[in-house]
């Protein structure tokens, strides 16, 4: 199975895949929730009820949460 | 004399209107090049903040350009271009930005996300200016 995480930027998003059976892939993921992380972006997955649900590093499953989106740094305005 | 002044005057003036004409239509290409990079990436996180509004939301936003959001604590807040309103009885209006720079809608994806999972964080964020 195949996962997709969005990721915001200036050109809209740009999007990363992985394969929930290739470790190799699902490192490189993992190093696109640290970035984030070291830039203050915030990760999400789709709930069930239509909401979003942050994900970290720790909380993150590959198999299970396969679409992710990245949103911007936000600061007050 | 005077027949050569006029051809070099008008051979200047023409050289000097290619050069324009060229350095004019550099600055058309570029300028036509951004605008369509930016309305790709709009077109872009449109497409991506569609994917996660709800059915209401999506109506709201097609028909209005925003969206009402409702927070697990049962606050109302309108998330529009550029700001962000509580819609209770002060009607508190809230300024709050992506760094660096993404289109709008990629804005108002995570001004909607952030105050569906941490209400908090987002008041602690924005700036509120009425």
């Amino acid at each position: 199975m195949t996962g997709r995480i969005h990721i915001t930027n200036e050109q809209g998003d740009t999007t990363r895949t992985w394969d929930t059976a290739d470790p190799g892939t699902i490192r490189e993921i993992e190093e696109v929730f640290r970035e984030a992380q070291r830039a203050g972006r915030l990760v999400y997955r789709q709930a069930e009820n239509g909401k979003g649900e942050q994900v970290t590093l720790e909380t993150w499953d590959p198999v299970e949460h396969t679409e992710l989106t990245v949103t911007p740094r936000l600061v007050g305005g | 004399m005077s027949a050569w002044l006029v051809v070099g005057t008008t051979a200047f003036v023409v050289a000097a209107l290619v050069v324009l004409a060229r350095l004019l239509a550099g600055t058309v290409r570029c300028a036509h090049r951004t605008l369509t990079r930016r309305r790709r990436a709009e077109l872009r996180a449109k497409a991506l903040l569609l994917s996660w509004l709800s059915p209401g939301q999506r109506s709201q936003y097609r028909a209005r350009g925003w969206f009402d959001v409702i927070t697990p604590t049962g606050s109302r807040y309108r998330v529009c271009p550029r700001k962000v309103v509580r819609m209770d009885a002060r009607r508190s209006a809230y300024c709050i930005e992506a760094t660096p720079w993404v289109p709008e809608a990629d804005q108002m994806l995570a001004k909607k996300l952030l105050l569906e999972t941490d209400e908090r964080r987002f008041l602690a964020t924005a700036y509120r200016y009425r």
